[in-house]
């Protein structure tokens, strides 16, 4: 079912959890929370579950008020980073216990209730593993009970909080796959919380960046990357490095280059920030173009190629990476000089007018076309 | 080869042997062999009588039930240390290891201080006919003050380090606060409590301190087996008549760990290793 998040606060003494959030959510859609830890996801799920309540603020789910209902009787699942089985129980228990404890009169009998089970366990891949104890268990299998166990009580809204932070790299991706097949063949409305950028956006239909308890951007995994709104969106999504640069006379300053403002009214002291993405920094062929660097280190990951660069005229070093044919055709020892292009730059400004940002997309050094700048857009606060 | 931190197995194990049958195995074995000199029929003789047979009845019979009431309570004063904050908390979880730390003299002065029909708590009982000082109800109360930290203290670090995302997760499920705790917590603890249990009733059993002053050691009434024990050396140096007493105690609290043990092992079924 949809869910309303209007205005909703949470404040730990000095610490502002939520800083009046609003979200809403659709019917059925699958929705990542990212951000770095203390950005406020956890607060928000755990004001959703019930475990916590906001300070100020209003959830509402088709019209009802969620935060009036108990968490007993709120039906929304709940599945925990490190599962929280119940280590005393069996997998079958553990699944059925949602239904076990209701009151009589709801209770179904034990012969539905094995029923069910049976149908959860064969959802999640783990018939055959009813009588086995948590503890005999891998990560992986943990995690799918503990699911298993929260779509027991047919939520309307299914809560994950980092389901695979504490799994190995192999189990993760296998369950995000499996766990997307899965949201769609429900259809259950389901809110994931997360601070692994890949996870987010390989999973969601849609992903809240949250930052100081505050959202900073809301779009599809491809908005969200390709057009980060923020700079902090710009670092944390996109890991975005920064450059030095200034804004004199209408014109933007980025390591001895220029290009003029397409934009007037613009406040010509404002300080600006610019940021390059690691896979838009390219190594080019010849001496004269772009910009002169020093190669720091280079390691083989995934098909890619890591490389650390020091910029000349920049204090820290930047992060690239290549396509390993590009290292092959372009590469040098570590400690020789090598040049780079910076394909798209991003400005961020922030002045008397608001936030504003602006792409600049270098062309290749050698092609005829002026580069262009902008348009400024201006930013939701 | 795997490292160990003490030197090699063989060693450390003669030494664990060496300490365990000195201190441990070949002072009792002694002890069953001065019993065994009796015969069935002598041993008979000493224990069979009415005395003997109403002295080890009370003292497990207390002992069970004060082993009982401390788990009760332990459980209680734990739970309170550990999820509430409140003024002079340190202060209460000081307060727990007194009765470890007292002379049981001291404390069974104390108690009969308080609970004698002239004492502070005595003299109010009396009007509601609840005598304690003499009384059996002062043994089971000496048994219940000597045993009840080691309760408190073995449930503490397993409190602490339960996981309340196991509370939240079964809140969440739809669990009354009365199922969380009988359905999750309680079941989590349970090998502990038996542990805290077993500990207590150990103690109960040994207690002489404090229970010979509370107790008034009436004949056939609030007599301890181990007050008998002193008694048979005392006044009739009868050593073989203390080891055959001492003999059936010892046979009867190995009994009771063991069933403790059992019982422990049950409660701990789903902790299997892989």
């Amino acid at each position: 079912m949809a869910i309303e998040i209007s205005r909703l606060r949470r404040q730990f003494g000095q610490h502002v959890a939520l800083d009046d959030l609003n979200l809403t959510i659709a019917e059925g859609e699958f929705v990542a929370v990212l951000g770095p830890s203390g950005s406020g996801k956890t607060s928000l799920l755990r004001i959703l579950a019930g475990l916590d309540h906001p300070d100020a603020g209003t959830v509402e789910r088709e019209g009802e008020d969620l935060l009036a209902l108990d968490a007993r009787r709120r039906g929304v699942g709940l599945v925990f980073q490190h599962y929280a089985l119940f280590p005393h129980m069996t997998v079958a228990q553990n699944v059925a216990f949602g239904l076990r404890v209701r009151p009589w009169g709801l209770r179904p009998r034990a012969a539905a209730i094995k029923a069910r089970v049976q149908e959860l366990l064969k959802r999640v891949e783990l018939d055959g593993f009813a009588g086995r104890y948590p503890a005999q268990l891998s990560g992986g299998q943990r995690q799918r009970v503990a699911l298993a166990r929260a779509l027991a009580i047919e939520p309307t809204l299914l809560l994950l909080d980092e389901p695979f932070g504490a799994l190995d790299a192999q189990v993760r991706g296998n369950l995000r796959r499996w766990l997307r097949e899965l949201h769609r063949s429900l259809g259950i409305t389901t809110l994931f919380v997360t601070h692994d950028q890949d996870e987010a956006l390989e999973m969601a239909d849609r992903v809240v960046v949250m930052n100081r308890g505050r959202i900073e951007q809301i779009g599809t995994p491809e908005q969200i990357h390709r057009y980060p709104a923020t700079p902090f969106a710009s670092r944390f999504i996109a890991r975005s490095q920064v450059l030095s640069g200034y804004l004199e006379d209408k014109v933007i300053h980025v390591l001895g280059r220029s290009w003029p403002l397409e934009h007037d009214g613009i406040d010509p002291t404002l300080a600006i920030a610019v940021h390059v993405r690691p896979e838009d920094i390219v190594p080019v062929c010849h001496q004269d173009e772009g910009w002169s660097a020093r190669l720091l280190s280079v390691r083989h990951v995934a098909g890619t190629a890591r490389v650390a660069l020091h910029v000349s005229g920049l204090d820290e070093p930047l992060d690239a990476v290549w396509t390993e044919r590009d290292w092959l055709r372009h590469g040098v020892a570590v400690g020789e000089r090598i040049n780079v292009h910076f394909q798209t730059l991003t400005v961020f400004a922030e002045g008397g007018e608001g936030r504003l940002h602006a792409r600049i997309d270098v062309h290749p050094p050698h092609a005829t076309s002026p580069v262009t700048v902008g348009p400024w857009r201006r930013l939701e606060a | 080869m795997t490292h160990h931190v003490l030197p090699g197995f063989r060693l450390s194990a003669g030494y664990t042997l060496t300490v365990l049958g000195s201190c441990v195995l070949l002072p009792l074995a002694a002890l069953l062999w001065t019993a065994f000199e009796l015969g069935p029929s002598g041993w008979w003789a000493q224990i069979g009588t009415r005395r003997v047979l109403a002295a080890l009845r009370l003292s497990f019979g207390a002992s069970l039930l004060a082993a009982i009431i401390d788990t009760l309570l332990g459980l209680l004063v734990a739970w309170v240390l550990v999820r509430y904050r409140f003024a002079f908390r340190r202060v209460c979880d000081a307060l727990v290891d007194l009765p470890f730390a007292l002379p049981t003299a001291v404390a069974g002065l104390a108690l009969t201080a308080l609970y004698a029909s002239n004492g502070w708590i005595g003299s109010r009982l009396l009007p509601l006919g609840i005598e304690v000082a003499y009384t059996r109800l002062g043994v089971l109360l000496a048994m219940v003050f000597v045993g009840f930290p080691f309760v408190v203290r073995t449930l503490q670090p397993v409190l602490e380090s339960l996981d309340t995302d196991l509370e939240e997760a079964a809140y969440t499920l739809g669990a009354s606060p009365r199922q969380r705790f009988l359905k999750v917590i309680l079941p989590l603890l349970l090998p502990t409590l038996l542990t805290g249990f077993a500990l207590a009733l150990a103690r109960a059993v040994g207690e002489y301190g404090s229970v010979i002053f509370i107790s008034g050691n009436r004949l056939f009434q609030t007599e301890i087996a181990p007050y008998l024990i002193v008694q048979k050396i005392e006044s009739q140096y009868d050593y073989r008549g203390a080891a055959a007493l001492s003999a059936v105690m010892l046979i009867a609290s190995l009994l009771l760990l063991i069933a403790v043990g059992v019982l422990q092992r049950w409660a701990r079924r789903w902790a299997v290793i892989r």
